[in-house]
């Protein structure tokens, strides 16, 4: 099926299968691979992208669904993730790296809608992304950070 | 400004938040991709493979084990082929690799392969394996069997002095749920492979290849996205299977497992079941008896070696004079386990931990006081008949943790609230234990781990060892230990990927070594080249300027640019390796673990509020990473210790994807504080200890909120609820 969607800005237009997974689209056809395939069953949050300015798991994601979307990956939110990064960083909140795109969408969604830094809501917020490596704390501690310090 | 000891930010943390940091799965490929086709049976032989006539096979790539000299996957022992030839052991087991140009056409070939069984007996549990009646390996099953004596617990064992105590301990499978599945790509360029993929040794994948065709293929690793362990030695089989698929198609060929393939198949931590019998006399344990059996699964894998570890730690570092040890790694018709962070220690932790806070109850002592009857004093012998040399410190590590989670008033407080509160009950739980660091005893000098390092000419030195970074700090830690040699920024250090050509072997990435062991080689041969540089210019240089000066001159007069080390087996380490005696580990980490947990009398849902940790680890080279290191051990702990089970049935795993699998989540994370000391002695390892202590203290707070005892991991609700149910 012919799908036309906007990926970052840029206008798409793709001829693919009606069962083609949007983070296939994403990783393989436009070679956009910050976003990752952890479990490709919407456990693990490793896949999240924006679409049309609702948080979802891109493995959970049709063909059929796509045509007429407005979608964004952390190569599309340089400019609103920057702070975020910065805070990622200082707080060490990165060691293997491979949940971490997942996790910096995750906060800027919730720095759009959300006011509080404390760390029982921001917990609470982070539930749909799974870290094995770190626990959680940095990444906690990073954004409490961005959104004290760099808001 | 030396650098080891000093927080640096990690080194590779701006590629990896930009998502530019490439996993094997990022890179561009073009080629064929791989699918194995698995036993669906748990035990019996292949009778028949039949390609459905129907079906168009021509454009599919088959690998069979026809198309290798040598089929044997030599880990310890010699019993695991690459893929089946006849006798298949556990549903799961691979029996060819077929490759397409078109991933989807993989799943649709597997429906048109039937596989013909003549099916056998299967078994599914230690217990059975025991007995023997159906033989998986040898004659009994076993594939190591250690009998270890220390002192004459006959003597006591056989008098009628004495009180005697006995208890069991059970746990089951952990999954390393690293974030990135299993994968790697054989690249396949004029006639030439190279294999890349996600791995924590390199050496090992590159040496099963060679194992297989005697074809020298180089290897490295991708940017890893997690390992614990679980890429220890299973990517071997992975980066096999890309080698010959691309070999056979002659082009590059790529295997990334899906979630579900990878809960299912691959190797995980051994179930275990651990018995204590002890004789006491005045609240001390003068003899004991301990057995221990794994659940190996199907083929020997790391078994015996995961075996000799938990024979170390079963004890902990416990004044015990008289200690008999009866110790199996059995086999059952299940995916073969193997490394998992910890490596056998955290089970015997676990037993240990609960075992003594289990005594606390019948003798009717605190679990401080029976801890400190068996402190380890300079005459305590470990349980393979070594001097436990660290007996000040482990001393000193408990006093302090007594003192830093106010443990005795928090006991003595949750008792009066929970004679109060009927619906939450409240419990404090307390765990001292070891990990000893390197690999079991000969394995080091077995290992003889070479580091090199290479100066560049504009000064920068460049690491070229065999460690992987796989998110715990190697590449940073490394370069630390190397910078602060020469007191340098770390700005002039290069680390080079762990490339099987161009590298030196140091080691696998694992077994809590790479600060200790590969960091020691490395600081030798930095030291060699700083005596080279000094000893030709006479510029004895004390900050970059000068070294850089240094280094102009050198270059006009010497060529010199590689320096290596090797690993020596220090004089005063003794090892028996036949008698399994000696000190079986360069060094010990230690720690102690204190959990204030909650119990919802309603939901039976168990809450860890808070963590002390105490952690012994000498000098930490980068103290904020090692913080974190252990954050994220102590809630790999947690999920062991609360809800991470895998369901089998008749030997399938039921629950293989995450949904139903648990891992901790962040509202999982309880308060956490953590304090390193012993600092000012060398880098000891730090890598598994966090994963040791936890769940004993977590399972001995919920046994004192609930005045139960818990004698098996995981404790989920259902766990609790029954427990209750049964007092």
């Amino acid at each position: 099926m012919k799908i036309k969607f906007y990926v970052n800005d840029k206008l798409m237009e793709l001829d693919v299968a009606e069962d083609k997974r949007l983070i296939d689209i994403l990783r393989y056809e436009l070679k956009l691979t910050s976003l990752k395939e952890g479990c490709g069953e919407g456990e693990c949050g490793a896949c999240t992208i924006f679409f049309n300015s609702k948080l979802v798991n891109s493995c959970l994601i049709l063909a059929t669904q796509i045509d007429g979307a407005k979608i964004y990956t952390l190569e599309g939110l340089a400019k609103e993730a920057e702070k975020i990064k910065k805070a990622f960083i200082k707080k060490e909140a990165i060691q293997c790296g491979f949940c971490t795109s997942g996790f910096i969408l995750k906060t800027v969604d919730y720095m759009k809608s959300n006011s509080s830094s404390k760390q029982e809501d921001i917990k609470k917020a982070l539930d749909g992304n799974l870290c094995r490596c770190g626990g959680y704390y940095n990444i906690i501690e990073a954004i409490e950070y961005a959104m004290k310090k760099l808001n | 400004m030396k650098l080891i000891g000093k927080n640096i930010t990690r080194l590779d943390s701006k590629e990896k938040v930009s998502g530019e940091a490439k996993f094997i799965d990022d890179y561009p490929f073009n080629g064929i991709y791989g699918l194995i086709i698995r036993s669906s049976i748990a035990h019996g032989e292949i009778e028949k493979i039949i390609f459905d006539k129907d079906f168009d096979f021509s454009n599919f790539v088959i690998v069979s084990h026809k198309d290798m000299k040598n089929n044997i996957n030599e880990v310890i022992l010699k019993d695991q082929p690459f893929l089946s030839e006849k006798v298949v052991k556990f549903i799961g087991e691979p029996i060819l690799i077929i490759g397409h140009k078109r991933k989807e056409k993989l799943k649709e070939a597997k429906k048109h392969i039937e596989i013909k069984y003549r099916e056998f007996k299967p078994i599914f549990s230690i217990e059975d394996s025991l007995k023997a009646d159906i033989k998986i390996f040898g004659d009994d099953n076993s594939f190591k069997t250690i009998i270890s004596e220390v002192g004459d617990t006959k003597r006591y064992f056989n008098s009628n002095k004495y009180k005697k105590f006995k208890r069991s301990y059970k746990t089951g499978h952990q999954e390393h749920i690293y974030l990135e599945p299993q994968g790697f790509i054989a690249f396949y360029k004029d006639g030439e492979i190279k294999v890349k993929g996600s791995m924590q040794c390199p050496f090992y994948v590159s040496g099963a290849i060679k194992s297989i065709n005697d074809e020298d293929i180089e290897v490295e690793p991708a940017t890893v996205g997690g390992g614990f362990g679980g890429k220890e030695d299973y990517p071997s089989i992975v980066g096999a299977y890309s080698y010959l698929l691309a070999k056979k198609a002659k082009e590059s060929a790529k295997i990334i497992y899906e979630r579900s393939e990878d809960i299912s198949y691959t190797t995980k931590r051994h179930p275990s079941f651990v018995t204590y019998e002890a004789v006491i006399a005045k609240n001390k344990i003068k003899a004991i008896k301990v057995k221990l059996l794994l659940d190996s699964g199907a083929y020997a894998s790391l078994s015996p070696v995961v075996l000799e570890r938990a024979i170390t730690h079963c004890l902990g570092f416990y004044d015990i004079e008289n200690i008999s040890i009866e110790a199996k790694a059995m086999a059952t018709n299940t995916p073969p386990n193997g490394a998992f962070r910890g490596f056998g220690a955290p089970q015997v932790m676990f037993a240990i931990e609960r075992f003594m806070d289990d005594l606390v109850k019948e003798l009717n002592i605190s679990p401080v006081e029976i801890r400190k009857k068996h402190l380890p004093n300079k005459k305590s012998l470990t349980s393979t008949h070594a001097l436990i040399r660290e007996y000040k410190e482990v001393q000193n590590i408990f006093t302090k943790a007594i003192e830093f989670s106010n443990f005795e008033k928090k006991e003595a407080k949750f008792r009066v609230q929970n004679r109060k509160n009927k619906s939450v009950k409240k419990g404090i739980g307390i765990s001292l234990f070891i990990h000893g660091t390197g690999f079991t005893g000969g394995g080091e000098a077995f290992l003889a781990s070479e580091v090199l390092i290479e100066l560049q000419k504009n000064g920068k030195v460049k690491i070229k060892v065999a460690s992987v970074e796989i998110g715990q700090g190697a590449v940073t830690i490394l370069s630390q230990r190397v910078a602060s040699v020469l007191n340098l920024p770390i700005s002039m250090i290069e680390f080079a990927t762990a490339n099987t050509k161009y590298n030196l072997n140091s080691g696998p990435t694992v077994a809590s070594r790479t600060a200790m062991v590969v960091g020691e080689l490395l600081e030798s041969a930095t030291v060699k080249l700083k005596k080279r540089l000094v000893n030709i210019t006479h510029i004895e240089f004390k900050n970059k300027k000068e070294y850089l000066k240094a280094v102009e001159a050198y270059f006009k007069v010497d060529d010199v640019v590689e320096f290596r080390e090797k690993f020596e087996q220090p004089k005063d380490i003794f090892w028996d390796e036949e008698n399994f005696k000696g000190q079986a580990y360069l060094k010990y980490s230690l720690g102690v673990n204190v959990a204030e947990v909650s119990v919802d009398l309603k939901t039976y849902k168990p809450k860890v509020d808070k963590i002390y940790a105490l952690f012994d680890i000498g000098l930490a080279i980068n103290p904020k990473l090692a913080k974190i290191q252990t954050q994220g051990g102590m809630m790999q702990a947690l999920g062991y210790a609360l809800m991470e089970k895998i369901i089998h049935k008749n030997g399938r795993v039921q629950n293989a994807n995450l949904s139903s699998y648990l891992i901790p989540m962040a509202s999982d994370v309880p308060k956490m504080k953590i304090e390193f000391i012993n600092t000012n002695s060398s880098p000891k390892g730090l890598g598994e200890l966090p994963m040791n202590g936890t769940a004993p203290a977590i399972a001995n707070a919920i046994s004192n909120a609930l005045g139960v005892e818990f004698d098996s991991l995981p404790i989920t609700p259902e766990t609790i609820m029954e427990k209750l149910n049964e007092n």
